[in-house]
């Protein structure tokens, strides 16, 4: 099996004459909890819909456990799993008909899809309101539910679309758990959450995406050193944090896209 | 310095709201299936236009014709005006909740303008639309007629108007909060659909007791003429039976003055619901959750689907469970898929009604179950044209996952197409019951003419599905299609209906069903491979159309 498990190759996606992804490359490693970042636009969602074939690229090309993507999508999309930005969920089902077939589509049978179900639903406490549609779920459940049906066929990569989003704490923390254990047992995983904190506790590595290209890219610790050479070079103009303290992934993710310049601006017209 | 969004004007705030709906149709003609589906919608428009225009030529020579010698009936034309004004609007768009509407309430939005715009949308709805040109034609066949009764006609014409206007708004805003629940919602489609069935037959009781119910209706008289189209009548009335004219014109303003007093009450219910929403009333879809269990539909559904589906590969038949557990589970569809039947009871009491002289179908008793079965494809056969509308954002899924849309679409068709087949089943069964079992050649050339428009429907409507493709809300019966696919339901059914009538005719004339089943068995195996190809051909579409597809089904 190959050690790359998502690489991308000049990835490119025009929408007329914007520019949302251009020329991506970026390289993940099997095993790896990798977080990707960026700020709002900066074509995140653009990049896990080209990645998991929601999208068609405009130019370059994605290989996906070392399967070319547009040659063989059928090939890719039975190894990986996928929460996409809307869910993706049938609400006129209930949650045990939904997993179910969303088992049968990825190739299960219909005992194995039934019983992987059932175990899904329990673990992610969605089984007392066996009988509800979907359709009356809470966020929370829903999302839940959408990460259920991404890993019934067991798939060996996961993308991830902003899963702790409308999540409460007890259920974050039942999903972090379940994903950690994933990664211990060799499944890729790969998220985007604008929730930096929980990136930095659950990723091993990142890439910040930022207007469409890739500015960063490494493990947490290679991005901190990177930008801690950075500013001692530039005369030490660091994010403010105490001595001896390492940067936050948030000072970081600040420190390369430049958000900590506009700090300063006010409107004065607001209160 | 800190302070308040600045206070302006009625006429700015209805201006600037205005404004936004013009740049929001504007913008939604950027891409280039939104400039084809605006010249579809053009299209469209131009056929509406024949029915408004020619419905009101019609209402407008009648008009011209009644008011010198029969006044009174100037009552029934304006009876037309009122239910095509207070009823096709329902149909047509109270079934769709303005929830956008009331989205401008997060603005500094003053009440009067609230309450202006809330009627301004009345105003541009189809249905008032139409009415409104009727009206103007029949004032005018009026005025054509009697030029000296048109400002008496314009009063009374104006005052009708604004009391249908404020009705209608009424109506709507109520039914609104009725309908903000999607059970409530559902149950009502049901009531309304099971209405609008009865109707059907409201025609053949007039015809068979019509004349024994007209004493017992007359006592309604006077109700009628109390209501806005009777109390518009009996002016323009009382003015056109008037010599000197000056003589009806009491009577004529105290219709006038009624219809002025339903508008003030109409207008002072509109204001009380309109105030509640402008006070930040909640009519969102919070309910108790549904469950499947009311139904008892889930397992015992379970088991019976999973019995049917049992012979096919793993995800055709989870796409067939699937479409089977959404038929039943959606009210208005469930309640389309009682209509045929309910017309082989209609049919059946037309083709066996004693006062009618024989006429075609009379003389034709075996054409009973093709026509029955005809009317359940006219029905039934366009939900295969926009096969992902009730699926929404699940169409990322069926994207993601590892299928090709051959699968996904032949999951789809096998559960409509059986759907119409067990329907064409249960009419056979209806017309044997009810008059007498169809000739062998007969049910064999029906069925044959159903599987070659169940194929053709299907292929056509695969390449639809993916090329316009609109998501439908699940409670709503009336659903916005896109215009591209109006004209293709047009289209097809105008053209089977011409091929099967022509096929079934000469049949007859020829005395030879047997030829009629060969000839649609024939037309129905030449389509077959064609089904297939296109089947193929949609994998590859939506794999290009998947952003039109999640753009489209997600919003």
């Amino acid at each position: 099996m190959s050690s790359i498990a998502i690489q991308t190759e000049t990835l490119t996606r025009r929408f007329g004459e914007l520019v949302a992804v251009d020329q991506v490359n970026m390289a993940v490693e099997t095993g790896q909890f990798f977080g990707f970042l960026g700020p709002n636009g900066a074509g995140k969602s653009t990049t896990i819909k080209m990645l998991t074939g929601l999208l068609q690229p405009t130019g370059g090309s994605i290989r996906i456990l070392g399967h070319d993507l547009e040659k063989e999508p059928v090939e890719v999309k039975r190894r990986i799993g996928v929460v996409p930005e809307g869910l993706a969920l049938f609400e006129r089902l209930t949650g045990a008909e939904y997993l179910s077939f969303v088992g049968r589509m990825y190739g299960l049978d219909r005992k194995t899809a039934m019983q992987r179900g059932a175990e899904l639903l329990d673990f992610m406490q969605l089984a007392e309101r066996p009988k509800s549609l979907v359709a009356d779920y809470s966020h929370g459940m829903k999302k839940k539910l959408a990460l259920a049906a991404a890993v019934i066929h067991g798939p060996q990569v996961l993308f991830l679309d902003e899963p702790f989003e409308g999540v409460d704490a007890i259920a974050a923390g039942t999903l972090k758990n379940m994903l950690s254990r994933m990664v211990e047992r060799g499944v890729t995983i790969f998220l985007t959450s604008h929730v930096l904190e929980i990136v930095e506790r659950l990723c091993s590595h990142v890439a910040i995406i930022h207007k469409g290209g890739i500015v960063a890219q490494g493990s947490i610790e290679e991005l901190r050193a990177g930008v801690e050479a950075r500013a001692a070079a530039a005369g030490g103009l660091l994010a403010p944090h105490e001595e001896g303290e390492k940067l936050t992934l948030e000072q970081i993710f600040l420190e390369i896209v430049g958000g900590s310049k506009d700090a300063g601006q006010e409107l004065s017209w607001l209160a | 310095m800190a302070g308040v969004a600045a206070d302006f004007g009625i006429g700015r705030q209805i201006g600037l709201i205005a404004g936004l709906r013009w740049r929001l149709a504007l913008n939604s003609t950027r891409t280039s299936q939104a400039k084809f589906e605006l010249a579809a919608k053009v299209l469209l428009a131009l056929l509406s236009s024949l029915v408004v225009l020619g419905g009101g030529f019609g209402l407008g020579m009648a008009a011209y014709f009644v008011v010198a010698k029969r006044p009174e009936m100037l009552t029934v034309l304006l009876l037309i005006v009122f239910f095509v004004w207070q009823f096709l609007s329902l149909l047509v768009g109270a079934l769709n909740v303005e929830f956008d509407f009331r989205n401008l309430l997060r603005f500094p939005l003053r009440f009067p303008a609230f309450y202006i715009i809330s009627l301004a949308y009345g105003l541009f709805d189809f249905a008032a639309v139409m009415a409104m040109v009727w009206l103007v034609f029949i004032g005018a066949g009026i005025g054509m007629a009697r030029p000296a009764l048109l400002p008496w006609t314009l009063l009374i014409l104006t005052a009708f108007a604004a009391v249908n206007l404020l009705l209608n708004r009424t109506v709507f805003s109520w039914m609104e909060r009725l309908l903000a629940q999607r059970g409530t919602r559902e149950k009502f489609f049901m009531i309304f659909i099971a209405a609008a069935l009865s109707i059907q037959f409201v025609g053949i009781a007039a015809e068979r007791w019509g004349k024994q119910a007209v004493p017992y209706l007359q006592p309604l008289k006077p109700l009628l003429q109390a209501l806005p189209p009777g109390l518009a009548g009996l002016g323009l009335e009382a003015v056109a039976r008037a010599t000197p004219l000056w003589s009806g014109g009491t009577e004529a303003a105290t219709s006038t003055l009624c219809l002025a007093a339903y508008a003030v009450v109409f207008g002072l219910l509109l204001r009380r619901r309109l105030l509640s929403q402008y006070r930040g009333e909640e009519l969102g879809e919070s309910e108790l959750p549904q469950t499947v269990e009311k139904a008892s539909l889930s397992s015992a559904s379970t088991f019976s689907i999973s019995s049917l589906t049992s012979f096919l590969p793993g995800p055709v038949a989870a796409m067939v469970e699937k479409e089977l557990r959404y038929m039943v589970r959606n009210g208005p569809l469930l309640m389309t898929l009682v209509i045929p039947p309910v017309m082989v009871l209609f049919f059946s009491m037309t083709w066996t009604n004693p006062r009618h002289t024989p006429g075609f179908l009379q003389r034709t008793p075996d054409m009973m179950f093709p026509s029955s079965v005809g009317y359940a494809l006219l029905v039934l056969a366009p939900f295969a044209l926009n096969s992902f509308a009730y699926d929404s954002r699940g169409i990322q899924l069926l994207l993601a996952a590892p299928v090709r849309f051959r699968e996904v679409l032949l999951g789809k068709n096998l559960a409509l197409g059986g759907t119409i087949f067990a329907e064409g089943l249960a009419i056979w069964g209806l017309v044997a019951l009810l008059r007498e079992p169809p000739r062998l050649a007969t049910v064999a050339a029906t069925l044959c003419m159903l599987l070659f428009s169940i194929f053709l429907n299907l292929t056509v409507g695969n390449v639809l599905s993916l090329r316009a493709p609109r998501a439908f809300d699940f409670g709503n019966f009336r659903q916005k299609q896109s215009p591209i696919t109006v004209l293709a339901v047009l289209g097809i059914q105008l053209f089977l209906v011409i091929i099967s009538v022509g096929v079934f005719l000469a049949g007859r004339w020829l005395e030879s069903m047997w030829m009629a089943a060969g000839i649609f068995l024939v037309l129905a195996v030449a389509t077959l491979p064609v089904y297939s190809a296109v089947l193929d051909y949609c994998s590859d579409l939506a794999l290009r159309r998947r952003e039109t597809l999640t753009a489209e089904l997600c919003k």
